[in-house]
């Protein structure tokens, strides 16, 4: 199970972080917050989403097998890709036109 | 390599098939259909039905071409023919599709992964028949006349009682969220069977391609299906009883209904495509006699493919009014799915490329399917562009682009599986070559429909129309759209008339005609109810290409639990990552129950549908009185020690292991339960923010005392449970434990129904109706932990727990734990606002 964790880990946390971004969007829509939460939120997401990268290539988080090893890996860095790329947005357009 | 060479079980060949056959059997004659809980009795049933529904969506939509081929087609009114594309769609998308992809996997995946049977051979049955009963409710709207005529998609207010009045959409709502529970039972069985019921050996490295991509379409099930499942509910509710979660006068929104159907819809087309790309990835390298190049990196695109396609709903509301910016959000994510799609493309290009392909039919329609699904994934980038959408938006390229995916994507491969696959059915050979004739005009005939309906959607016809005006430009292209479908329509009917004919005539085949190197062709073809006579030890992904008598000595007895034991039903499971084996299955028997509990569940629907509310209390209590017989049945009295497993190896029954099937069923259920309950909370927040007309004329007011009541028993349930699990480690008595927990659950219940008791009117606004569905939620979550409390002090009574026997309690702490969590989540949504204004 810990594997199967690693393996999908990584992308569920991009899910949660889009969904999370997405709702923070609707809220200060709702509510007139400052759009600079928008980019912060982006920010966290980016820094949240290199943490999993990290861990699953030391030794004492990463899978012992080679297979899964090598792609709990390639799919943190696509997670960590997907956050900066779906995100990016948040810092380039304007909140609620 | 395979290694069978140590141990020789010491029953022959022929006296260990007799024993097996004997043990696996279905019960002979017409009760045999009705009994059976075997997979390959029950993957079979699901083909066929399947393909029965298919056929009835094709004729549908020859009838939708057949009015579409000339302008102000007198041949039906819009009222029928809208029943037509609605249930096009709707049995194409969830009596076809899903239960085809759910038939694949239940007939191969056991087969594929070297055991004998799924995880829950009578969880299969049942949800076989949840699927014939809701699909036949569907069927019977058809013919009635009373079909649902809001399209698949089903948006209020058009689907609302406004927009549609009479019970047609009653049967989309009730029936298929019936259907759905065949879907969710056969998601969990599949991810539970992947991850624990494979051979010796089967590490996560070796398993077979398409049991990765059968995982990856089972957990998106699991998490996609239940968005659908809670808009079909809160829908019906709002038709039925008047609660106003759609209505924007009463503080509901009818976009709340896009979002949660489009949050499944849209995963949807990747459970349907992901099973097809995996039986491409495991049929290809054979045809190209060669092995799947990038293994790992196909794994990697079908996960990311996964879990990137939950972020893509929103482009199907591109044209609903959306700030750019969320528009922007899910255009960036829709684009960016298309790269481990193009992975996976060239991977098995590159498969083509590595290997010397051979032209047989399984590969034609494997090219067929290249040269279709390549044009609708460009179409699909082109729509998810937001401008290029706009002009589009609910044409018929978006008609054509969806076809191009499903037909393409899903449609194909399933064929190139059929004539792959056939052999293994029914241990046959093809007889004529009709099959060829039958691709070139389904190929032709696709082509000549979908690719000019690309062209007059550009010119603006729109998707869904019953008519149109001559002299608009696009009567040409309709007729000759109409006239390429009846191609169309020849072609598939001849594939019908090949497979009748193959199993009609006895031509014997080879035992494994495609030289594969996968675990299904080892074992006699059509094959024995018990799949392996004994059970193999692989050490590598292609174990038959490695080791080619492997058939042969598993029938020898020259693998795992060869030798028959006491009558029993018994397979493997091993460690989720290794493949190492650590327990033994004993399956249930032939039974009727997962047909009577499907029939009675009916009456639970069919009480809704027909506003005979009496009956579903009724046939609720017989869905748990069933349940009770169902899972009574399962375990030991006494603990039953290590058995042994064949080749020396000595293993306890799954039942005296920490983590019994049960547990991880129970694992899989919650994920698909919690997804449910995260979407209703994502609704109700959705109309905080969004709908007009919040806040309500008065929030909830919480009475702190049976506040109190409700934490304490969040406290009390889970502490309780663990205490009785610790009480039976030690040889202790669980009872004081027990009896705690259903105290704590019992609290947890009075808690939640707080909730509705405080908002007297659900109809008032949709905060109300909200709340009262969140509540509602809590309570049935409380009262099913009351009901699994007190299964489990009987069975501590009977003797059915020990220090050994500790699964069933740490399934219902799962349960209990659940129940907790959601009770408090519940008060604090109900009640958080009216504390804080």
């Amino acid at each position: 199970m810990t594997d199967i964790l690693r393996l999908f880990g990584p992308l569920v946390l991009w899910l949660a972080s889009f969904s999370a971004i997405y709702g923070l969007h609707g809220a200060i829509c709702a509510q007139g917050w400052d759009r600079s939460l928008l980019v912060m939120a982006w920010g966290i997401a980016v820094a949240v989403q290199a943490a999993p990268l990290l861990l699953l290539s030391t030794e004492r988080f990463g899978a012992r097998a080679g297979f899964v090893r090598r792609a709990s890996l390639a799919l943190a860095t696509v997670s960590l890709v997907a956050v900066i790329w779906t995100l990016a947005p948040a810092a380039f357009l304007s909140a609620c036109v | 390599m395979v290694c069978l060479c140590r141990w020789v079980s010491p029953v022959n060949a022929l006296r260990r098939h007799r024993e097996l056959s004997r043990i696996w059997a279905s019960d002979p004659g017409w009760r045999g259909w009705f009994t059976t809980v075997n997979h390959t009795d029950i993957g079979r049933m699901f083909l066929a039905v399947a393909v029965v529904f298919f056929f009835i969506g094709g004729i549908l939509a020859m009838l939708i071409r057949a009015q579409l081929a000339s302008p102000r087609s007198p041949f039906m009114g819009p009222e029928i023919y809208n029943q037509i594309f609605t249930m096009h769609g709707t049995i194409m998308m969830f009596l076809f599709a899903i239960p085809l992809f759910e038939g694949l996997a239940v007939y191969f995946l056991p087969k594929l992964l070297g055991a004998r049977d799924l995880a829950f051979p009578r969880l299969t049955a049942y949800g076989f028949w949840c699927y014939v009963f809701g699909g036949s409710m569907l069927l019977f709207a058809l013919l009635a006349g009373i079909a649902p005529d809001s399209g698949w998609f089903m948006y209020p207010p058009l689907s609302s009682t406004l927009g549609s009045p009479g019970i047609n959409s009653d049967f989309w709502l009730i029936g298929i969220t019936f259907v759905e529970i065949s879907a969710i039972c056969a998601a969990v069985e599949i991810t539970v069977s992947i991850l624990r019921y494979r051979a010796a050996g089967m590490s996560l490295s070796r398993m077979p391609i398409f049991a990765w991509y059968a995982l990856v379409a089972s957990l998106m099930i699991l998490t996609g299906f239940p968005p659908l499942i809670l808009g079909s509910v809160l829908l019906e509710l709002e038709r039925a009883f008047g609660m106003p979660f759609f209505q924007v006068e009463h503080g509901g929104d009818s976009l709340l209904w896009q979002h949660l159907f489009w949050l499944f819809g849209h995963p949807e087309v990747y459970i349907i495509f992901l099973p097809a790309a995996g039986v491409i990835s495991t049929i290809l390298p054979v045809m190209a006699r060669t092995t799947l190049l990038g293994y790992g990196w196909v794994v990697v695109g079908a996960i990311s493919l996964g879990v990137l396609s939950f972020g893509i709903w929103v482009h199907h509301m591109f044209a609903t009014g959306i700030p750019h910016m969320a528009l922007a959000f899910f255009s960036a994510a829709s684009t960016l799915v298309a790269v481990p799609m193009g992975l996976q493309v060239f991977a098995w290009l590159g498969t083509i490329w590595k290997g010397r392909p051979q032209m047989h039919l399984p590969m034609l329609w494997i090219v067929g399917f290249f040269a279709t699904f390549v044009i609708g994934g460009l179409t699909g980038v082109m729509v998810a562009v937001v401008p290029f959408n706009w002009q589009v938006h609910d044409t018929a390229f978006v008609t054509a682009h969806m076809h191009y995916v499903l037909v393409g994507g899903f449609v194909f491969p399933m064929l190139a599986a059929l004539y792959y696959w056939m052999p293994h059915l029914t241990g046959r050979k093809r007889f004529f070559k009709l099959g060829e004739t039958a691709f070139w005009l389904v190929f032709i005939g696709f082509h000549g429909t979908f690719l000019l309906m690309h062209w007059v959607g550009l010119l603006g016809q729109r998707r869904r129309i019953d008519t149109y005006d001559a002299g608009s430009g696009w009567e040409v292209i309709n007729l000759i759209s109409s006239v390429f479908s009846f191609v169309m329509a020849i072609g598939f009917a001849l594939i019908l008339i090949d497979v009748i004919i193959h199993t009609v005539i006895r031509s014997r085949g080879p035992r494994n005609p495609w030289g594969a190197g996968s675990l299904e062709w080892a074992m006699p073809i059509p094959p024995p109810p018990y799949n392996f006579a004994s059970l193999p030890e692989v050490t590598s992904r292609d174990a038959l290409a490695k080791s080619p008598g492997l058939a042969l000595g598993l029938a020898k007895g020259e693998g795992y639990l060869g030798t028959p034991r006491d009558g029993l039903r018994e397979t493997l499971t091993v460690d989720t990552a290794t493949g190492q084996p650590n327990g033994i299955v004993v399956f249930p028997k032939n039974t009727a129950l997962p047909i009577v509990m499907a029939f009675v569940t009916g009456g639970i629907f069919l009480g809704m549908l027909i506003k005979a509310y009496w009956l579903v209390p009724l046939a609720a209590s017989g869905v748990v009185a069933l349940s009770l017989r169902w899972v009574w049945g399962l375990g030991h009295r006494r603990d039953q020690g290590l058995q042994d497993a064949g080749r020396g190896l000595m293993l306890p029954f799954a039942s005296e292991t920490a983590d019994p099937p049960g547990w991880w069923g129970s694992v899989f259920l919650l994920i698909a339960n919690a997804t449910f309950f995260g979407c209703l909370l994502f609704g109700y927040a959705f109309l905080w923010t969004v709908a007009p007309n919040w806040p309500p004329p008065k929030w909830a007011v919480a009475d702190v005392r049976w506040l109190g009541v409700a934490f304490a028993g969040a406290l009390i349930g889970p502490l309780g449970i663990r205490w009785a699990i610790l009480s039976l480690r030690r040889d202790g008595s669980p009872l004081p434990g027990l009896l705690a927990t259903l105290v704590g659950v019992v609290g947890l219940g009075a808690g939640a129904a707080t909730i509705p008791l405080s908002l007297p009117d659900p109809t008032r606004h949709a905060y109300d109706a909200t709340a009262w569905v969140i509540g509602g939620y809590g309570l049935f979550h409380a009262a099913l932990a009351v009901l699994m409390m007190c299964f489990l002090i009987a069975r501590s009574a009977a003797g059915f727990l020990s220090a050994r026997r500790l699964g069933e309690a740490r399934i219902v702490r799962l349960w209990v734990d659940y129940a907790a969590l959601v009770t408090l989540a519940a008060l604090a949504a109900a009640f958080a606002p009216g504390i804080l204004s």
